[in-house]
């Protein structure tokens, strides 16, 4: 099992008094779904028979008849596999955009200030706290299939500090993540994606509320 | 036919894995959900748990007696391993290790939960049939006609179950079985990689 990095933070950094500002959240970052993608496309497949059939028909130009056979059966394969594989990718593909369109819908830092606004007190008005979302998505794992990862920056009274959330690195007051198929989480309209983000902008909120409450 | 496809989904290497028991309303013990916090959990409540991994039985019980080396105690050690490490790691529960085996009653187990103050005790178990030099002898006895009976004897099964420390009631159950080759990482994988996510810590009243 692949080992899990643990980023420590510093409790209480942010001072006395944190804990009653108010946090202003914004995203400055797109949503990386590279760990949706196909693992083993069209192009592959086309990319794989094609030098196939290239490579053995160099050889039966420079004498290898017995290569003909090779040619023959790689164009075969050709044939016969590249209109399952471009249906099985485009299938793959269309998974990918509906967990992205569910994404994008969802807003994460919407949902992240609702939940801010019911775990913490009234927060005092002015200048206060900042959370920017640098980076979410989901990111490919050997065991769990995609895992949803996000990586924040919380700032307040001049410090700031990382809060990551992901399957391979992650803080150290950060839980396990939210890992499912492709297909599970573009199944019924992308109804785990959505769940999968609402439960991020929970526990997000959670750890910003923390922070901001520990005592050094 | 479900029968025979199992077995043959055995023979050919996979893990056949289900969950029988799941109580959707659970009492913790250690904790308080923060106020305002909105979470879809049932067993993830509890999520501070004691993990109890009892001995494996092995047949054969003497490990000279197997084809393979296969000795219970080593497979013991490296499911109790991986389950810690999927539990804290992969489903976030905060895991507690008794000080000594206990008794597999559920008043007991319910009784540890209390004494270490955990919202519940996970206990795995299993078995592990290992090919023997018996077997070997009928593959030349019968000319390697006994060799699929072999393969559909032998294999890992086991069972996770989750007991609440509050009440001692059995509030979650797994079973899971595969072929001759399965690892104790792959035992344990199938065991509790139905289980929930736990409730997070950040959402935890302090």
């Amino acid at each position: 099992m692949n080992a899990v990095e643990r980023v420590e933070h510093v409790a209480g950094a942010f001072g006395p008094g944190a804990a009653a500002l108010p946090v202003a959240v914004r995203m400055a970052s797109e949503a990386d779904l590279s760990g949706l993608a196909p693992e083993f496309g069209t192009k592959e497949m086309l990319r794989i028979s094609g030098a196939i059939v290239l490579e053995s028909g160099m050889l039966v130009a420079l004498g290898c008849p017995v290569c003909l056979s090779n040619a023959i059966a790689a164009a075969g394969l050709l044939v016969v596999l590249t209109p399952v594989v471009a249906v099985s990718d485009a299938h793959e593909r269309a998974e990918a955009h509906r967990v992205e369109a569910e994404l994008e819908a969802r807003d994460v830092t919407a949902r992240t200030r609702d939940a801010l606004a019911r775990l913490r007190p009234a927060p005092a008005a002015g200048p206060g706290a900042e959370l920017v979302v640098v980076g979410y998505g989901f990111a490919k794992t050997e065991r769990e299939g995609a895992c949803f990862f996000l990586a924040a920056q919380l700032r307040a009274n001049g410090v700031e500090q990382e809060l990551l959330l992901g399957p391979r690195r992650r803080s150290d007051d950060a839980p396990a993540p939210h890992c499912a198929s492709r297909s599970a989480l573009a199944a019924h309209e992308g109804a785990l994606t959505a769940r999968v983000v609402d439960e991020t902008a929970e526990i997000l909120a959670g750890l910003v509320a923390t922070r901001l409450e520990e005592a050094p | 036919m479900r029968r025979a496809l199992l077995a043959l989904l055995l023979l050919a290497g996979c893990t056949y894995a289900r969950v029988d028991v799941h109580e959707p309303d659970v009492t913790p013990v250690s904790y308080q959900p923060r106020a305002g916090a909105r979470l879809e959990r049932s067993i993830g409540r509890l999520r501070r748990l004691a993990l109890v991994v009892a001995p494996f039985e092995a047949s054969p019980a003497d490990p000279r007696w197997c084809l393979d080396p296969c000795d219970a105690a080593v497979y013991t050690r490296d499911a109790q391993v991986h389950a810690l490490a999927l539990l804290e790691d992969w489903r976030g529960y905060e895991v507690v290790t008794p000080p000594a085996p206990p008794a597999l009653d559920a008043a007991s187990l319910a009784a540890l939960g209390r004494s270490l103050a955990t919202d519940g005790v996970l206990v795995v178990r299993g078995r592990m049939v290992r090919l023997t030099w018996l077997d070997a002898a009928a593959w030349v006895a019968t000319l390697t006609f006994a060799i699929p009976i072999s393969l559909a004897r032998v294999g890992a099964s086991g069972e996770a179950e989750i007991y609440e420390s509050t009440s001692g009631r059995l509030v979650w159950r797994s079973h899971a079985r595969g072929g001759g080759d399965t690892t104790p990482d792959a035992l344990v994988e199938a065991l509790l990689g139905p289980l929930e996510l736990a409730w997070p810590r950040a959402l935890v009243e302090r």
